[in-house]
């Protein structure tokens, strides 16, 4: 029997070789499709069926059917390609997209903007409260994060190695927010006693005042912009360096998820408007 | 309300309203009182008493906090939205913090002991408006503490530095389990939804999280609770540890600083000046 075989120079070439049927041939051609899927393989089955019944069929009409399947399974894995190289340019968008919102977005120009980034209007007061460090998300969440999806998510496939490199990665993370929260509150304790009103501020002058003002918020504004880049850290290692193409995009669509029921959560709450209330007997003086 | 009359809710108000009122009484009651009696012409008696009534003012204020808190307010009580631009972001767990209160002593204290003409400088400082700016401080209040003075204040310092970081990881951790139970619920029904190729119901997953978030905001109500506890019981062993006059020289400091927040000229120009480059 005279069958079809490739050789490197992309020609075909056709010998004479005893035993080789159709069922070797599927097999090369699933082999080299990386498992074709089971639709696939019925095609094939069926055509193996036809074939056996023509078997006076030339050897150019099999190759033709040959190399016509060829393609279709060709076709199928170019698209295939082509969705994860879509999912590739997705998760370096949204990664972009990271990058920019700390880096650039959320960046104070002014004495204001300071304060409106440690406790921004536009985040509702339970969300503040049930999640914000320093104005928002703490980095070691994203990576509690991804541990919760880790251990629950069976399409999740993080090797022992990552999960190994995660748990370094959240020790890491930890001691860095520590560091930053020291620095913080070295402003808020001990800086602080230089704001002009300070019965230890010898400022002078309205300048010399506001001067004292300005380098005490540039201060705090370094302190935010160092836990902005530790959040932009920390999103790029897990989804650059942690986590394959699928997972991360599973990361992603989760960590959006959850920040949005988050959110519903605060939008809900501010709706009831339950502010905290003084019963009139104290009445704000002491006296 | 038509029957409002026979109602049993006790009447309230806001906590702003409160907070307004009770800071205006800060700067204009208490710090001239503390002035006054700070004056050599001021009798003993007027100066004890007028630093028992100022004490008394901001334990007040530690109290009211402490009762207005609980699951749906205490954001409100983190965030507040009735301190000015200025003062936001030096709140931690919604109020000063605490190691202010020991920094602030201990500046009173070594500026008089470390700086050799610093009575020039305080002479150059005083201005005749007893109202509106500090007097000169009397000479050698803070001179040559007593050792059980700098004893005291260590130990309070001790106190503090123990528990100011267990209340820091108390919050960590509160909002990392928030997360955690949340991402755990979303997870699951993601995987629900997948499995039967439909979206996340809200419903489901907002539930989840009203659940999750009662417990931590609880769990805030009690961190905060023990964060004023500590910044009262500070003020408390401070003036406590101090002698009456050291008392009303602190507490001045502390009233000038907490009223100065409120400065509107320096507010005016805070609000619209750029960051430096």
């Amino acid at each position: 029997m005279e069958v079809a075989r490739f050789e490197g120079n992309g020609f075909l070439e056709t010998h004479i070789v005893e035993s080789v049927s159709w069922d070797d041939l599927e097999r090369y051609a699933a082999s080299k499709a990386g498992g074709s899927s089971e639709k696939h393989h019925h095609s094939w089955r069926s055509h193996q069926h036809d074939s056996s019944r023509k078997d006076d069929e030339s050897p150019g009409e099999l190759y033709e059917l040959w190399r016509q399947e060829q393609n279709i399974i060709a076709a199928r894995l170019d698209k295939e390609l082509k969705s994860r190289w879509e999912l590739d340019e997705l998760i370096e968008e949204q990664l972009s997209r990271y990058q920019s919102h700390y880096y650039k977005a959320m960046v104070a120009t002014s004495l204001k903007d300071v304060s409106n980034l440690l406790m921004p209007t536009w985040i509702p007061p339970h969300e503040l409260a049930a999640v914000s460090w320093l104005g928002d998300c703490r980095p070691t969440a994203i990576l509690d994060l991804l541990r919760v999806l880790a251990a629950q998510n069976p399409n999740f496939s993080l090797s022992e190695s990552s999960e190994r490199v995660l748990s370094q990665l959240v020790r890491e993370i930890r001691i860095e927010e520590a560091v930053i929260d020291e620095e913080y509150a070295e402003i808020q304790a001990t800086c602080v006693l230089h704001l002009p009103f300070s019965p230890l501020c010898n400022a002078q002058s309205r300048e010399e005042a506001l001067g004292s003002v300005q380098e005490l918020f540039g201060n705090i504004n370094k302190v935010i912009s160092k836990a902005q880049r530790l959040r932009y850290k920390v999103l790029e290692l897990v989804m650059k360096k942690l986590l394959n193409q699928t997972d991360t995009a599973e990361f992603v669509v989760a960590f959006a998820g959850i920040q949005d029921v988050i959110h519903q959560y605060g939008e809900q709450k501010k709706l009831k408007k339950l502010y905290p209330t003084v019963s009139m007997k104290g009445s704000g003086s002491s006296s | 309300m038509p029957f409002s009359i026979f109602s049993r809710k006790k009447p309230t108000r806001r906590f702003n309203d409160f907070y307004s009122d009770w800071s205006k009484t800060l700067t204009e009651n208490c710090l001239p009182l503390l002035r006054q009696s700070l004056s050599s012409a001021a009798p003993a008696s007027v100066l004890s008493s007028n630093v028992d009534l100022v004490l008394r003012h901001l334990v007040l204020y530690y109290e009211t906090l402490d009762l207005a808190a609980d699951h749906n307010t205490i954001p409100h009580l983190l965030f507040p939205t009735w301190r000015n631009s200025l003062e936001t972001p030096f709140l931690f767990l919604g109020d000063i913090h605490p190691y202010l209160l020991t920094n602030l002593l201990r500046s009173f204290i070594d500026r008089e002991n470390q700086d050799s003409d610093y009575e020039d400088e305080d002479t150059l400082r005083l201005i005749p408006d007893p109202v509106s700016q500090p007097l000169k401080l009397p000479a050698a209040a803070w001179r040559d503490p007593s050792d059980e003075l700098v004893m005291r204040i260590d130990q309070i310092e001790c106190t503090m530095r123990l528990m100011v970081p267990v209340l820091m990881d108390r919050v960590r951790k509160a909002q990392r389990g928030f997360v955690a139970r949340v991402s755990e619920n979303w997870i699951g029904s993601y995987q629900v939804g997948k499995k039967r190729k439909t979206a996340v119901t809200t419903a489901a997953a907002s539930g989840s999280v009203d659940e999750a978030a009662k417990g931590e905001m609880e769990e805030l109500v009690s961190i905060f609770v023990d964060a004023n506890r500590l910044r009262k019981s500070v003020i408390m062993d401070i003036v406590g540890a101090t002698s009456e006059h050291q008392a009303a020289l602190f507490l001045e400091g502390l009233c000038q600083f907490l009223g100065g927040f409120k400065d509107q000229v320096l507010l005016q120009d805070f609000e619209v000046v750029a960051l430096p480059s």
